[in-house]
């Protein structure tokens, strides 16, 4: 098994991976409500995060990486995200385990919370991470690895992100939009399902 | 189509390049930091005023950057806000020590990133106060909710005379604020916009359609109208304007016909002509019109209708002479 210091550096290589990969299809789904540019800005920002420090720590190349992003990106989303990396790598310290992550994930998610003062439910990227948090924490107490307690939050982030769907904004600026948005998912809960994918694919390469 | 660029991913570095060789005259590129402000940087003792935002709209937001104007603006990616590190290096580059003012469009990204260069700033013990604008009737029933589109200019033009003739702080930040509560804009969409590098628009319109009450970042509007003459289209934006008109406010107000980056300035003197009427008809005091561009939104086709009502105050920040790139006047 490699250092969880490789493993968080190769985590954020495979993510700007997968954003790339969908960022005409992000753009896409943000013209609907949006101006466009979803797909664009998370490909700024993890350009930026996989070429921050990577010197320390798993938690510290993680959250060098946010820093980076936040920095980066501009934009909503860049706010968000790169807060929710770096509040995340923060909180992550060595040795790690899956109680550990969990913990991280739920700091990540409060920092975004209280700077989007968002919550479930209001087509954000808070609709995939939420649920995948969630499940990753009933994971850990079950005593499951790093990597098994991924594979096995995945689908509920899956399924938030497709909840998306149906869901009348309330936040962003796709909020002004309201109902044109309806039948479309949130860009920003599919980006985040596509990175939680490319981690979860490095952790399956990496993890025993 | 946008025509002109090289690397779209550069499109903002490479436009504010030949933006400051272009008007160095006036401004001056804030040292490493994504923004201009005034040719010889902050002046000692005064109110720093920062406006910003994505780019895509000038001439907001860098070409309300000079004497008697915004002292310096942060710079976005095309219609992106500005990372809060860079709103936090520009307020930094455009504080004379007397505090600063950060006034922008109210859009979710800006908040959150002006708000993370404020504490920023805050930490360094500069005092700062935000502006936020939210004129667009379109957006919300709720005023504080809106979006802001082209009322900025007024906002910052009495930011920036405020600021200029050695206002305190809290002055600066109160008649920014006043001028925002009596500003309301509605605008219309002929035709979507593409973002640089890009084939397809952000929407479109359907032929013999407009957009009515979309926003400066190519978001579609929040409803679809029949396309109409001129006449019939200055009656609609007089209609939806005066129809959130602040109660509290004088008859006399400044107009705006604003075009969107793709809309001739001929059509729109066409459209002010019935504006101009319709709004006399309706007992307002106009005073000293504008028909042109102040908020674009790439090289989208439409306008927007906005009425700054204004007292005796506000008036005299309105005449307060001003030289930027997109904008001289001697009062």
């Amino acid at each position: 098994m490699a250092e969880h210091a490789e493993i968080a550096a190769a985590a954020l290589d495979a993510a700007l991976a997968a954003i790339l990969e969908h960022e005409d299809e992000l753009g896409k789904l943000d013209s609907v409500a949006g101006d466009g540019d979803h797909g664009a800005g998370m490909a700024r920002g993890f350009r930026a995060a996989v070429a921050a420090d990577r010197n320390g720590s798993a938690g510290q190349i993680i959250a060098n990486a946010g820093m980076a992003f936040a920095n980066t990106a501009g934009g909503a989303s860049g706010a968000l995200v790169g807060m929710f990396i770096m509040s995340a790598g923060a909180a992550l310290t060595d040795p790690i385990d899956a109680a550990k992550v969990h913990a991280a994930l739920t700091k990540g998610i409060e920092a975004m919370v209280r700077l989007g003062k968002g919550q479930v439910g209001e087509k954000t990227m808070l609709d995939t991470l939420i649920p995948f948090a969630a499940a990753y924490g009933e994971a850990a107490q079950a005593g499951l690895s790093v990597r098994a307690a991924w594979e096995q939050a995945l689908p509920a982030a899956e399924a938030g992100m497709k909840s998306t769907a149906q869901m009348i904004p309330k936040r962003g600026r796709s909020s002004v939009l309201r109902e044109k948005s309806l039948g479309t998912q949130d860009p920003g809960a599919t980006s985040i399902y596509y990175v939680l994918a490319a981690v979860g694919r490095v952790l399956a390469e990496h993890c025993p | 189509m946008t025509y002109l660029f090289n690397d779209p991913i550069n499109f903002r570095e490479d436009m504010i390049e030949g933006y400051v060789a272009a008007y160095s005259r006036m401004v001056e590129r804030i040292p490493d930091a994504s923004g201009v402000r005034i040719a010889g940087g902050a002046h000692k003792g005064k109110v720093g005023v920062l406006v910003g935002g994505g780019s895509g709209h000038y001439p907001a937001f860098c070409g309300m950057v000079g004497r008697g104007f915004a002292t310096g603006a942060v710079i976005g990616d095309v219609f992106t806000s500005p990372p809060g590190e860079q709103c936090y290096r520009c307020g930094k580059g455009v504080d004379g020590g007397a505090g600063v003012v950060f006034s922008y469009g109210r859009y979710s990204g800006d908040v959150m990133n002006f708000s993370m260069g404020e504490m920023r700033l805050e930490m360094e013990g500069i005092d700062v106060r935000q502006v936020i604008v939210t004129d667009d009737v379109a957006a919300s029933p709720n005023f504080d909710e809106r979006r802001g589109v082209a009322g900025d200019f007024y906002v910052f033009k009495a930011l920036g005379a405020s600021a200029w003739r050695g206002d305190s702080l809290d002055t600066v930040e109160a008649l920014g604020n006043r001028v925002n509560q009596w500003t309301r804009t509605f605008g219309i969409a002929f035709s979507g916009c593409t973002l640089p590098g890009k084939s397809e628009p952000l929407f479109t319109v359907a032929p013999g359609k407009m957009e009515l009450g979309m926003g400066i970042h190519g978001e579609p509007g929040i409803e679809t109208g029949d396309m109409a003459s001129a006449s019939e289209i200055a009656k609609l934006l007089v209609d939806k304007v005066l129809s959130d008109a602040p109660l509290d406010a004088p008859s006399r107000a400044a107009v705006m016909i604003n075009g969107l980056g793709a809309t001739k300035y001929e059509e729109m003197f066409v459209l002010y002509g019935s504006v101009h009427k319709l709004l006399q008809a309706a007992g307002i005091d106009i005073y000293k019109p504008l028909v042109g561009e102040f908020a674009t939104s790439l090289n989208m086709a439409g306008c927007s209708l906005t009425v700054s009502w204004m007292d005796a105050e506000l008036q005299a920040l309105y005449d307060y002479p001003v030289e930027s790139p997109a904008f001289t006047t001697w009062g």
